[in-house]
């Protein structure tokens, strides 16, 4: 804007005190760019981060078992072999043998936090050529039966009948040998997760406060290569040889902890898991223990101090040795398309935002449907109508006052007058009403602003022609100011599919799908504040939030657009 | 001819009345809220008896559910001004700096780019704010010992402060861009830089505009609820740690306890609304003076 030559200035010599103001103008614009930067800066994290988290979520967890899959088990000598199948439809690609067990003995009848899916477990058994005992030995306990459990559990001995149950149950979990399950159409084989990492008691001790809770996949491989010595390397437990003397001040004097791979040798038959559970090509160090039975193995493992070693699930569940939870980082896609169709269960956990979205959606039409008129009748009589004295200022007053209130005030105020003086309950209508006079400034600023723009010339064209002042106003400012009262509609839409607090006492926050005007429901910001608060699902809110964001940027894409398209055509 | 005269003015009475709609809904919230909230003060009964107006305003223990129970809200009202306040001291040099940025420093480009950050700043719901707000105290939470972001004051007001950036930003620009442009080209043909334009003309010119936008964002700010609600700690006792209090502010009372409240509680939880709402209306009638005062008109 302005030149900031100084005349002159490659010529004389600047003065002191012109380099002074120079100076002071550079800091000054360097903090405003800095300022401006910042700004900028917030809104990218912001943004950035809740719409990164809202279509990718990454998920530590542990489980109780290596993440190394098999399609087939084996089960015991006779050389049984056991697969799962499952619905193709089913959002599962392996499962681990607790699971597996829970399942197959009734614990687990619900499917939803292994698939995210709202289904419940209809466990089924192959039940021809013995296999219904072998699948007994593998997964229960010893010398249980299916019918100790009760008849959770069904039986099903040909092809044609498991297809039946597949074909009209969502949550067929079926076991049964790889060539049945091979026959089964419409399914998919679930990879069958069950070798367990398990240690000498010592090794998760709690020492100096601290206690080994679970290792990577490839912290497993180092202790067993050597790449990792001691236990103290991977946050385990070291030898105490002086204990801690809090009279004298002394600290406790440590040695480290060896890690002792024991290894269960193939000969022990189908309890020893292959050494590809671990890691590919793997080199063993030479303290390792090789042992040929499960007995052995048991033993050596509880009285050999830093011993780790891995075994089947089910063996060290039934001898109750501690185990390692090991780290799986999973990654999948959030806001999947499916979310916007899927019914919310269990609070929101589980499923996707459909009546979420529908009652949003119910709500916005109604708000405008009553705010819109409204407010462009109202921009109207102060533009075209009212004359500048009293009766306008206070109308602009009773504006900028709603404008300014906050929307918890208008929260309590639709509580009580929408909802229980004019009997409405708490329900669409109540929450509608209340977001209608919530918004009403917005549009009637906005619409006022767009009739002001629309050139006298116009106007008294019009009248000039004979058009009544009515006729002038219907059919030709509104039409010349519709891209600005449109602005404000779309403003309008954002400030309501925002707000909550004005919401949590007139619209409710029931979790159901809108079928009468005066029940309870809930919006899409009301179930973030609820996913939130109650803890419940951290992705599902990241994908809601995410929603909430794109709309925000809609709103401002298009009204700058419409805005855009105001000046152009104020300046033909 | 007649019915058409007749016809555009019942037209004209509806303009009318929607026109009085927003008028109508102030006065309306004003009276139900006072009609549900001033009771409290009135209503004796055997086990109750009713605190004065002082005993309200004033009290330090807010125990609802107590046999007497203890209405007092000053650990609210302190807690409110305290994150309103600390929300201003961050947000008023930031947004006074960007307000001058667009205005006067940014062109073209740079200039839009930073309005529609601004707008989208503005747009973004608050319940939105708070969980972003929850999400960063938890990875703070995580990877430090004892980290100042946490459920407190000093969180709040960070928040607080985004949300009411976007407010500051906006009527800075906008007051500074109404000084008419005689100021910028005396000041200029009497060899005053930009800067000492911008310092010593600008910015007093558009001096009670500034001040308009920063009382708005005060009232944005003391009205917040959502984002609050989720990082403040929600704790009615009055703050004695400083900004690592967790503090419980007018608003959260309000939510926290309206679900569950009822009788003089729930009346109690209006009464308290009624003391936002006359913060609120102080700071509305103080913009209105400092407009009506200045030339300069603040949309």
């Amino acid at each position: 804007m302005a030149t900031q030559t100084i005349p002159g200035m490659k010529d004389a010599p600047l003065s002191d005190h012109t380099r002074v103001v120079l100076r002071q103008q550079t800091i000054a614009k360097g903090i405003i760019w800095g300022a401006a930067g910042l700004t900028m800066g917030i809104l990218i994290l912001i943004v950035g981060y809740i719409i990164f988290n809202g279509l990718y979520t990454r998920q530590i967890r542990d489980y109780p078992v290596m993440p190394y899959t098999q399609e087939s088990v084996v089960i015991d000598g006779s050389g049984t072999e056991l697969s799962v199948v499952v619905p193709r439809s089913m959002r599962i690609r392996d499962v681990i043998y607790q699971d597996l067990r829970d399942i197959f003995n009734g614990r687990t009848p619900y499917l939803g936090y292994l698939t995210t899916q709202n289904i419940n477990a209809v466990p089924v058994v192959y039940s021809g050529e013995g296999f219904a005992t072998a699948a007994e030995r593998y997964l229960l306990p010893e010398g249980r039966t299916f019918e100790f459990y009760g008849d959770d559990v069904t039986f099903a001995g040909t092809v044609e009948e498991i297809q039946a149950i597949v074909d009209e149950e969502p949550g067929t979990i079926v076991v049964a040998p790889p060539a049945i399950a091979e026959r089964i159409d419409r399914t998919k084989i679930a990879g069958i997760r069950q070798v367990a990492v398990v240690v000498h008691p010592d090794i998760l001790a709690l020492q100096a406060g601290r206690r080994l809770e679970h290792l990577e996949r490839n912290q497993v491989a180092d202790l067993y290569s050597g790449d990792v010595v001691a236990w103290s390397a991977v946050g385990g437990p070291s030898i105490e040889i002086e204990a801690q003397d809090l009279a004298n001040d002394i600290e406790g004097i440590y040695e480290p902890l060896p890690a002792i791979p024991v290894i269960l040798d193939e000969s022990a038959g189908a309890a020893a898991p292959s050494l590809d559970a671990i890691g590919d090509d793997l080199s063993l160090r030479d303290t390792a223990i090789t042992v040929t039975t499960v007995e052995a193995f048991i033993e050596t493992l509880t009285t050999t101090r830093g011993a780790i070693g891995i075994i089947r699930a089910r063996e060290a569940m039934e001898a109750e040795l501690p185990y390692l939870e090991i780290e799986r980082v999973s990654h999948w896609a959030n806001l999947r398309p499916a979310l916007f169709f899927r019914a919310p269960s269990r609070a929101g956990a589980v499923g996707g935002l459909s009546y979420i979205i529908v009652n949003t959606v119910a709500m916005i039409i109604f708000v405008l449907l009553i705010a819109t008129p409204i407010g462009v009748s109202a921009a109207i009589f102060l533009v075209e109508y009212a004359k500048q004295g009293r009766l306008i200022y206070i109308l602009r007053l009773g504006t900028d006052t709603l404008a300014g209130i906050p929307s918890i005030i208008f929260g309590l105020f639709g509580m009580v007058f929408f909802s229980q003086i004019l009997g409405f309950k708490t329900g669409l209508v109540s929450g509608t009403l209340t977001l209608t006079i919530m918004i009403l400034p917005t549009i009637v600023r906005t619409s006022e602003e767009a009739l002001k723009s629309v050139s006298g010339g116009l106007r008294e064209g019009s009248l000039a022609l004979g058009a009544t002042k009515l006729q002038t106003i219907f059919r030709v400012v509104l039409p010349a100011a519709s891209p600005g009262i449109l602005t404000g509609v779309i403003l309008a839409i954002g400030r309501a599919v925002g707000e909550t607090a004005a919401l949590l006492f007139t619209m409710g926050s029931n979790l159901a799908l809108l079928r009468s005007l005066n029940s309870p429901i809930r919006v899409l910001s009301v179930h973030l504040y609820m996913l939130i608060r109650e803890n419940i699902s951290i992705p599902n809110a990241f994908a809601a939030a995410t929603i909430l964001v794109v709309i925000v940027f809609f709103v401002n894409y298009s009204t700058t657009k419409l805005i855009g398209r105001l000046n152009k055509a104020a300046g033909q | 001819m007649k019915f058409r005269k007749q016809y555009e003015r019942v037209i004209e009475r509806l303009f009318l009345f929607s026109a009085t709609i927003s008028v109508l809904s102030v006065l309306f919230i004003t009276f139900f809220i006072m009609l549900e909230g001033l009771p409290l003060f009135f209503r004796s009964t055997t086990e109750f008896a009713p605190p004065t107006v002082f005993e309200f305003l004033f009290g330090l223990e807010w125990f609802p559910t107590d046999t007497p129970p203890k209405y007092g809200i000053m650990p609210f009202i302190v807690a409110s001004l305290l994150v309103t306040a600390g929300a201003l001291i961050l947000a008023v040099p930031v947004g006074l700096a960007v307000g001058i940025f667009i205005a006067e420093i940014a062109k073209g480009r740079t200039q839009r780019i930073l309005r529609s950050v601004t707008e989208i700043l503005a747009g973004i719901p608050s319940v939105v704010y708070g969980f972003f707000g929850v999400m960063m105290i938890g990875f703070f939470l995580q990877n430090f010992d004892d980290p100042i972001v946490n459920y407190n004051v000093f969180s709040a007001s960070v928040i607080l402060a985004v949300m009411t950036l976007p407010t500051i930003i906006n009527i800075t620009e906008v007051s500074i861009r109404s000084v008419p442009k005689d100021f910028t080209e005396g000041s200029f043909a009497l060899g005053g830089t930009h800067w000492q334009t911008i310092s010593r003309v600008l910015v007093p010119a558009a001096r009670n505009g500034i001040i308009t936008g920063v009382i708005l964002g005060m009232g944005r700010a003391i009205g917040e609820t959502m984002a609050v609600i989720m990082v403040a700690g929600n704790q009615p006792t009055i703050p004695t740690d400083g900004l690592r209090s967790r503090v419980r502010t007018l608003t959260m009372a309000v939510v926290n306890d309206m679900g569950y409240a009822a009788d003089d509680h729930r009346v109690a939880l209006f009464t308290t609304a009624i003391v936002l709402f006359f913060f609120i209306m102080a700071l509305n009638v103080a913009t209105q003076i400092i407009t009506r005062k200045s030339s300069i008109k603040v949309s």
